[in-house]
């Protein structure tokens, strides 16, 4: 295939062709707010990809013919057009576009579109917005609350990552990507998490050596946040069907940062601040009754030595109350002349956790090059070389009293955990089983990323003038990455001394390759004087994966020894895995006049995950979208009036692995053996597929002062891959089939007001409301349960008629029908809605904050169970339930129990059909202030007084990361927190968390 | 010109389609189930029994634990999972989908394997008729001590006997038609192995020295159809079945085949052993109702009250709040065997077999064969039927204590309500059967 392109594209190169004789035009572009000149405009002819950029002065110059009319754009400033006629000097001055109308917003592999003449609802994330208030550490941390159809989720609280992300309700249920593709400038970068051994070290599961409940970090945890110019999210199949097989749960197209053409730009970038816990879940206070009537009277010498000596500790506080550090610097260096651009920025961000010895590193260069080799052929380079250093500490479910965020809750007070003067830890009591101090301070878990994105694209004008044009582009993109991940527990650890092999250690490295290609041509032609421009895009696509993980896990260490290969019983293990995805595809756009914006496409794709590896899947698409302000004349309020509607299809592939029924290998009495696993393959798999119909309108009031974009959208998945859980005592648990069908649909609305917006104050808010509902609307296996641990903590059940993610458990309806569970609620939310705002002030301040607000939503919550088994839950102590030890309401008022106790028995719902507290799941609803910051831009003229030129800006400012929180949860410390990460279904469940983190930051940003 | 260039550009862009194929990828990390069920090697085919060996220690752990804890003999004192003590004593409803059910469930993977080894064997002309039947032979006895387990778990519910398919499983069959087909797999298996020649065509793992051969092994399966046979109350087949098996008088009463453990990959370790988070007690009232000098109590628990230095009794407070100072001191070591099943078993089926038949004579001098073994006097309670089965009873909970037998025990003879429960507040009670896995009634459920 690479021999083939390059083949084609020199080919391409050695076709001459032939520009008409146009005249010469030029002029000067300024900002009209300052008068100062605005170099890097983009003017281009109308209709066509002819055009320059002005330079440093804010002049440009180019040929063009009298009919043709000239485009001036800039990125946050609404675009004009001028009739060339017979003037040869066009001066021009630009607009700051509050709308955003005028965005350019990507529409297909190889063209795009501008935001005013769009048929989708495509949520596209300003630099500004982005990073502009606070600094959240990764990209989907920036995120959250700031687009309509997104549920994005912290899986905890570890510094580093870990966020789930899904658009538009649940696009698989299992078996296929549950998060969207991201693609960085044309690379299509890996997302996933690698597992490194950890819930095997502390027996949270068992055997393979790859699970969610290792609670690693979402590699998107490696980009760089501070190098994204803008992010446009596909929520749905219509906005990226162009994208196919790989596009079910949406796709996330980012963008980075570009050199402009002009003077030179340093920008020097430095974050302070700290972390501190958001709240607390234990300190119940202990006494004799309180041990005799529920626990180890043999404990109460103990209990009254500690308090009468003053050891008495909250050891909860101990371990959580520490202040994280935060520093983050950058620094960038950007600029170009009219034929080179470049971008180079680095960047170091370094963040500790609330948690001793847990914290997060990247390290990250990139470099963004541009060149014009010659008018026909430009040609682009990304680079971005990254290393993250994570110790991401012992948190999460647990079987084997390792975690300390396991073992906390069950940790008394009166015993002593500091460790003496020789720095020896005492144990902790048998029943607890491990001294939470000597697994923060002795335990690793590391994992490190050594990882290179590059991308390489070039375009070629085969021809170009006024009428039509003709191009042809290559792209391609790699991302390389090779992680190490450290597990060590040591041998002399009070949980592994009663181990039969004490102490474990894993090392675990892995080394993933993604590739793509795509070369593809675009032919624009300009019809009806101008006023009819149809552009043809065509195109083939390949990518690819191979992963390849080796570990080596040792248990039974010498004393000191982290090096697994050491170790009394050590089993190393490789597992690969690869595939390959081929594509082609055909659009065609067409804008009458901007009134009436039409497309069609269709893509085709195969992969090697499915089953029929030869056969071509096709996912068609149209939308057409109609500017009825410029059709009808709309007097009054209405400046701007859109109605649209959008239809696509795209799919999800199997999993790898799916098509194999294994043998997997054994022993026993030193005889190998042969046993077959209990899942079996499939060979006639397909992908999952949907389709989704989107439509909505856009208006805009009072010149554009108030916007609205209101969706609504019908997507439907098919053939979603099922385990068809067969019964178990056939040896055969379950095969994966394509057995359902199911239905999302939601309404999202943005609105963008500017209140207030004169000399001395800007104000503008942005609220977002948005819902999803679900519904799987065919399922040809026997109904299930999927998720969590069990029915007796909630589970999710698969069936017909109802929502994926609702939460069941018992006690059941019917004791007779085994399948008649109690419902809990949903996993989805009710509503969800944010409120961003920016207020610019006294001229040089500004404030911005963004509220987010989710609405009734259910979490399994087992973290709470563990506080009250310890008999630490704050409120344990209480009798405010005023149950009996069985639960119930008891008829001898001296039969109360504590609450911690009383919890315990109390199932199913109350009256109210609201979840009684204890072991059920739990419905709840939070608001969260995810950013609030105050910045002052120093004056110009201050700085020219204090540095003469030397400075050309200075921006200081303070931050707030999650700093206010309201909940009525009280199952854990938060109702966000995951043990089963980026999960499809079953990623809300709370076992073993820690406290919810809140950051504050001081940011200093100079401009040289 | 400019259609010739977007011509050249399309007709590239069909080139590059065509030109490129994909390759279907081969599991890079397996062998596949396909390549061993048609024409399959002997080597393929030995590895196959191997498997089947190994796969006999599936689900074993838990059952064994589950089994123990309802029957009210042992505890599973674990840190991390309050489940053990509260829904599987009845103090919380039980689950069908919680991970106690693969004390029903893994015994699954031992039938498959079995049917796997069963249809190879018919599929291939790789080895020789009597080579054939050693193969069919042990996956019968295996596929019949699965059955047995399975059905122990869920006792009326029943198991389903023929799962060669399964996505056509049979429906569950009663109790007594589950024993009654278990007996026949372990009746074909016998027969086969009768067929099978004077060796093996693959080495036995070591837990099986002196039963590596077709003859020595059909011991054990005779030895565990006459189990079968007792849960039958076929006392008539259990005297016959009786002498088939390596029942001794004189013998060793460890004597028998035992699962090995290793833990190193691929085999593993027991996974029964006493850890940090997982610590198997013995219950108070078991232990100190035994007679004093039982040297069963002292080999088989420790009172940690009484090592040097003196532990505090071990504390169990979550969900329910118990105590006790026997620590199981049975499987002490990651390569401790786990017994299949011991001439002890059969020197007290053959007493109980005395006693069914009203031989009071026999009984006793069985009974006090186990009773001197374990350093106490002779048996001087009555000697009516009842009264020894009685007797026998005890002995087997102390005779076979952490072995799984307490609970199938008392529920064969509808003695339930007369295990000893521990006074815990609110009571726990003894469950009759675990509840049909949840899978297993969806299966059903929507393939009526």
């Amino acid at each position: 295939m690479k021999k083939t392109l390059q083949t084609a594209v020199l080919l391409l190169l050695v076709v001459s062709w032939a520009f008409a004789q146009e005249r010469t035009v030029s002029g000067t572009v300024k900002d009209k707010a300052s008068g100062s000149a605005m170099p890097g405009v983009n003017v281009t002819i109308k209709g066509t990809s002819v055009g320059t950029i002005t330079d440093t002065g804010g002049a440009f110059s180019l040929s063009a013919g009298t009919n043709a009319e000239l485009v001036f754009s800039f990125i946050g400033f609404a675009s004009q057009t001028v009739k060339v006629g017979n003037l040869s000097t066009i001066d021009v001055q630009l607009d700051e576009d509050i709308s955003q109308l005028e965005e350019v917003v990507i529409s297909g592999l190889a063209t795009s579109v501008k935001r005013s003449n769009l048929a989708n609802s495509v949520a596209t994330i300003s630099a500004k917005d982005l990073l502009g208030t606070t600094t959240p550490i990764t990209t989907d941390a920036a995120l959250q609350g700031k687009m309509a159809g997104a549920n994005i989720q912290a899986n905890g609280s570890m510094p580093g990552g870990g966020f789930n992300m899904q658009l538009r309700g649940v696009s698989t249920l299992g078996a296929s990507a549950s998060q969207p593709l991201f693609i960085v400038d044309g690379i299509y970068i890996d997302n996933s998490q690698f597992s490194n051994g950890r819930s095997q070290a502390n027996k949270a599961t068992g055997g393979s050596s790859s699970s969610t409940q290792d609670n690693n970090a979402n590699r998107l945890a490696d980009l760089n946040p501070d190098d994204i110019e803008s992010i446009e999210v596909l929520k749905g199949a219509s906005a990226a069907a162009i994208y196919g097989t790989r596009a079910n749960a949406g796709v996330v197209l980012i963008t980075t940062k570009k050199g402009k053409a002009g003077k030179t730009q340093i920008n020097f970038g430095q974050d302070v601040g700290f972390s501190k816990a958001l709240s607390f879940f234990g300190g119940a206070d202990w006494d004799a009754q309180k041990l005799t009537d529920w626990f180890s009277a043999g404990e109460i010498a103990q209990l009254n030595a500690a308090k009468a000596n003053g050891t008495y500790t909250d050891w909860e506080k101990e371990v959580y109350g520490e202040t994280g550090q935060i520093r983050n610097t950058r620094l960038s260096i950007k600029g170009g002349d009219q034929k080179t651009t470049f971008y180079v920025n680095g960047s170091i961000a370094d963040e500790t956790g609330i948690v001793k010895n847990t914290g997060f590193q990247r390290y990250s260069i990139r470099t963004n090059l541009t060149h014009k080799i010659s008018k026909w052929l430009d040609i682009g380079i990304n680079s971005n070389f990254v290393k993250s250093n994570n110790d991401r500490g012992w948190a999460g479910n647990d079987n084997s009293n390792t975690n300390y965020a396991y073992s906390l809750p069950y940790t008394k007070p009166y015993v002593n955990l500091f460790p003496d003067a020789q720095g020896n830890y005492p144990d902790n009591l048998t029943s607890v089983g491990e001294n939470p101090l000597a697994i923060r301070d002795r335990a690793v878990n590391n994992q490190q990323v050594n990882r290179l994105f590059q991308g390489f694209n070039a375009n070629a004008w085969v021809f170009n003038n006024d009428k039509q044009s003709f191009q042809v582009k290559f792209n391609s993109g790699l991302d390389y990455q090779n992680g190490y991940a450290t597990i060590w527990l040591p041998s002399d650890l009070q949980s592994q001394k009663v181990e039969a092999n004490p102490g474990f250690a894993q090392d675990t490295r892995t080394e993933v390759t993604n590739y793509n290609v795509q070369f593809s041509g675009v032919y624009t032609l300009n019809a009806m004087d101008g006023k009819l421009g149809l552009t043809t895009s065509a195109g083939v696509v390949q990518l690819g994966t191979s992963a390849h993980i080796n570990y080596v896990r040792g248990r039974g260490l010498p004393v000191g020894v982290s090096n697994p290969g050491r170790a009394a019983v050590f089993t190393p293990d490789v597992e690969n895995s690869r595939n390959t995805d081929q594509g082609f595809f055909i659009q065609q756009e067409a804008n009458y006049d901007d009134k009436i914006i039409a497309s069609a496409g269709v893509r085709f794709d195969r992969s090697t995950l499915n089953g029929d590896v030869d056969k071509f899947y096709s996912f068609p698409r149209g939308s057409v979208a109609a500017n009825i302000h410029k059709m009808v004349d709309i007097s009054g309020a209405v400046s701007q009036l859109k109605v649209r509607m959008a239809y696509g299809q795209t799919a999800g592939l199997p999993g790898f692995g799916a098509l194999y029924s294994r043998m997997d290998v054994t022993a026993v009495g030193g005889q190998p053996g042969f046993q077959p696993l209990t899942t079996l393959g499939n060979t006639a798999i397909k992908p999952e597929s949907a389709t989704e119909l989107e439509y909505g309108i856009d208006f805009g009031l009072f010149n554009n002062r108030v916007t609205a974009e209101v969706t609504m959208y019908n997507k439907k998945v098919f053939n979603l891959i099922q385990p068809l859980v067969t019964a178990p005592t056939t040896g055969v648990t379950s095969t994966n089939v394509n057995a359902a069908d199911l239905v999302n649909k939601g309404l999202e609305i943005t609105l963008g007001a500017d209140i207030i917006n004169n000399d001395k104050i800007k104000w503008n808010i942005q609220p977002i409301f948005w819902y999803n509902r679900s519904e799987i609307t065919r399922l040809d296996i026997p109904e299930r349960l999927t998720g969590g641990f069990g029915a007796t903590f909630g589970q999710w059940r698969i069936k017909e008629g109802l929502s994926p993610t609702e939460i069941v458990g018992q006690p059941r309806t019917d004791p007779a029908d085994p399948t008649s569970w109690t419902v809990y609620g949903n996993q989805q939310p009710k509503y969800e809605f944010s409120l961003g705002q920016r207020i610019t002030f006294l001229k040089n301040f500004e404030f911005s904050a963004l509220l987010n607000y989710r609405h009734k939503f259910t979490v399994v919550s087992l973290t709470r169970v563990l506080w009250d088994e310890g008999g630490n839950t704050s409120d344990w102590n209480s009798t405010s339930y005023g149950l009996d030890s069985g639960g119930d309401i008891p008829a001898d008022a001296n039969d109360v129990v504590p609450n911690g106790i009383a919890r315990q028995n109390v199932n199913g719902l109350d009256a109210n059909g609201v979840p009684n507290p204890g072991y059920n799941p739990i419905l709840t609803s939070f608001l969260k202030l995810r950013e609030v910051a105050l910045y002052y831009v120093v004056p110009r003229t201050a700085l020219n007084n204090a540095f003469g030129n030397v400075i050309q800006g200075i921006r200081i400012g303070m931050s707030g990361n999650n700093v206010y929180r309201w909940t009525d949860y009280e199952g854990g410390y938060d109702p966000e927190n995951s043990n089963f990460g980026s999960a499809a279904l079953g990623s809300g469940v709370d076992i073993g968390s820690i406290p919810a983190v809140k950051r504050v930051m001081f940011h200093l940003s100079v401009d040289f | 010109m400019k259609n010739i260039a977007i011509k050249i550009t399309a007709v590239l862009m069909v080139l590059i389609v065509n030109a490129c194929s994909l390759e279907p990828v081969l599991d890079p990390n397996f062998a596949s189930v396909n390549a061993v069920t048609k024409d399959a090697s002997k080597s393929q085919l030995n590895a196959l029994a191997v498997g089947q060996i190994s796969l006999a220690r599936n689900g074993l752990a838990t059952y064994t634990l589950v089994v123990g804890t309802i029957g009210k003999e042992l505890f599973n004192f674990n840190s991390t999972e309050s489940r053990w003590m509260t829904e599987l004593n009845g103090l919380r409803p039980i689950d069908n989908s919680a991970f106690y059910n693969t004390a029903t469930t893994a015994f699954g993977s031992p039938v498959r394997q079995a049917n796997i080894i069963l249809a190879s064997v018919d599929n291939t002309a790789s080895v020789t008729d009597q080579e054939k039947n050693a193969y069919r032979g042990l996956a019968n006895t295996f596929k019949g001590l699965a059955s047995l387990y399975m059905l122990n778990a869920q006792y009326q519910n029943g198991i389903r006997l023929d799962v060669t398919d399964p996505f056509k499983p049979s429906k569950p069959a009663t109790y007594d038609e589950s024993l009654a087909g278990i007996a026949g797999f372990l009746d074909a298996g016998a027969t086969q192995l009768d067929g099978a020649g004077a060796a093996f065509p693959f080495k036995m793992p070591t837990g099986f020295v002196g039963y590596d051969t077709p003859a020595n092994f059909k011991k054990i399966n005779r030895a565990i159809a006459l189990r079968v046979a007792i849960y039958q109350k076929n006392w008539t087949k259990a005297a016959t079945l009786l002498p088939q098996t390596f029942f001794s008088e004189t013998g060793n009463l460890k004597a028998g085949p035992v699962h090995t453990f290793n833990p190193s990959a691929p085999d593993f370790g027991n996974p029964l052993i006493n850890t940090g988070s997982s610590i198997i007690v013995a219950l108070e009232e078991v232990m100190n109702a035994a007679e004093p000098g039982d040297t069963r109590v002292t080999t088989k628990v420790t009172d940690v009250t009484k090592l040097t230095p003196p532990l505090s009794p071990l504390t169990y407070s979550s969900g329910v709040t118990y105590q006790s100072k026997y620590r199981t001191n049975i499987y002490t070591a990651a390569t401790t065997p786990f017994s299949i099943i011991r001439n002890e078993e059969l020197v007290l089926i053959a007493a109980e077999i005395a006693a069914q038949q009203n031989n009071a004579v026999d009984a006793q001098k069985y009974i006090n064969i186990v009773r001197t073994a374990a350093g106490l006097p002779n048996y001087a309670g009555g000697t009516g039927q009842a009264a020894l089965i009685d007797a026998i009873l005890k002995e087997r909970l102390y005779s076979l204590f952490y072995e799984g037998h307490r609970w199938v025990d008392m529920r064969r003879y509808d003695k339930l309500s007369q295990i000893v429960l521990p006074t815990v507040t609110p009571a726990m009670k003894v469950l009759t059967q675990l509840e049909r896995p949840v899978a297993e009634v969806n299966w059903d459920k929507a393939n009526p």
